[in-house]
């Protein structure tokens, strides 16, 4: 199964939101919680955090890149009971 | 279920203290927050002189030659929280609120807005009305930019705050810029301070006071309590040793 991780919704009206940097990377187990990266929204960062447990597979985005509400910035992959 | 009626918020008043030392504690503070809490805590205090630059800053908002930052023994420090570079010296009040976001209800937006509400509430219960502005988190005066709002979630906590220019020495803060959109009433990006605001004394505990009611109010919390210091310090000064 496959959960997408998205630009939350921070209700800063037309803020410029960026990526500011990647706190993990492809291919690595992440539990819920995790820090996953930081965006940028002008007077605040917001770190963005794992919801659920899997391998997280990170879009190909760039630090400093414009981001918008809804985006994704990854995929958080589960094994499949049968794939063990 | 929660209810903002039943907030509970604890003040921790530092004096001054090492932005650098402060940024361990908010570390902890941050981490024990995230696990389980159903409390605000806020730390007010002052920083000795240091320049932190936050993820809008650059080394080219800092106009101040390599001589002048050892004359005054200012370090730059990069720091993961929103806005620009800030200036810090003693005079200019800090305060952090770290509150737990999932638990209280509140979203990024919010958090920056209420903490601009408390300020200013405060400002206006020491009968200064700062200039209202839309545009920005901060608090601006007909001199310039008197406190900047610069803040971050980390692990669902918000962390950082709000830095007031109270009473500093002025030196070497034209040549910090600390914000890059102006609102349209004004034209420096510098900071300025209350007292050059008000021309007149403005006592430190004063604002700390005012603070401290405001905070209280504008979240919504009806008893909090006041601590000197913070339990936490300690095992940041046991590691240490």
């Amino acid at each position: 199964m496959q959960h997408e991780v998205v630009v939350p919704e921070l209700d800063l009206d037309g803020a410029s939101l960026s990526l500011s940097g990647w706190l993990v990377k492809s291919g690595v187990q992440v539990v819920p919680g995790d820090p996953i990266c930081e965006v940028c929204a002008g007077d605040i960062v917001v770190e963005v955090g794992a919801r659920y447990e899997g391998i997280f597979q990170r879009e190909s985005l760039e630090v400093d890149q414009q981001l918008q509400t809804g985006m994704r910035l990854g995929l958080i992959e589960q094994p499949e009971a049968g794939d063990f | 279920m929660f209810s903002r009626e039943e907030t509970k918020m604890a003040f921790h008043m530092l004096g001054r203290i090492p932005l650098k030392k402060y940024l361990r504690l908010q570390q902890q503070i941050v981490q024990e927050l995230s696990y389980a809490s159903d409390r605000i805590q806020v730390i007010l205090c002052e920083h000795e002189p240091a320049i932190s630059v936050g993820r809008m800053g650059s080394h080219a908002h800092i106009r101040l030659q390599s001589d002048r930052m050892k004359a005054g023994k200012l370090k730059t420090m990069w720091v993961a929280r929103g806005g620009g570079c800030i200036l810090h010296r003693p005079g200019q009040l800090a305060v952090y609120p770290l509150i737990p976001m999932h638990w209280y209800q509140v979203s990024p937006g919010q958090v920056l807005r209420l903490v601009r509400q408390a300020v200013t509430e405060a400002l206006e219960e020491l009968s200064y009305t700062p200039l209202c502005n839309d545009m920005d988190h901060h608090i601006w005066g007909r001199t310039g930019l008197l406190g900047v709002t610069a803040m971050a979630v980390r692990r669902g906590v918000s962390c950082f705050g709000n830095y007031l220019n109270v009473e500093p020495e002025m030196r070497d803060y034209g040549y910090v810029d600390t914000v890059q959109h102006l609102p349209a009433d004004q034209s420096r990006r510098t900071m300025s301070s209350l007292l050059a605001e008000r021309r007149q004394v403005v006592r430190m505990s004063e604002v700390r006071s005012a603070m401290v009611q405001s905070f209280a109010d504008t979240f919504g919390c009806r008893d909090y309590h006041m601590y000197t210091g913070h339990p936490l310090l300690r095992s940041l000064t046991v590691e240490r040793e």
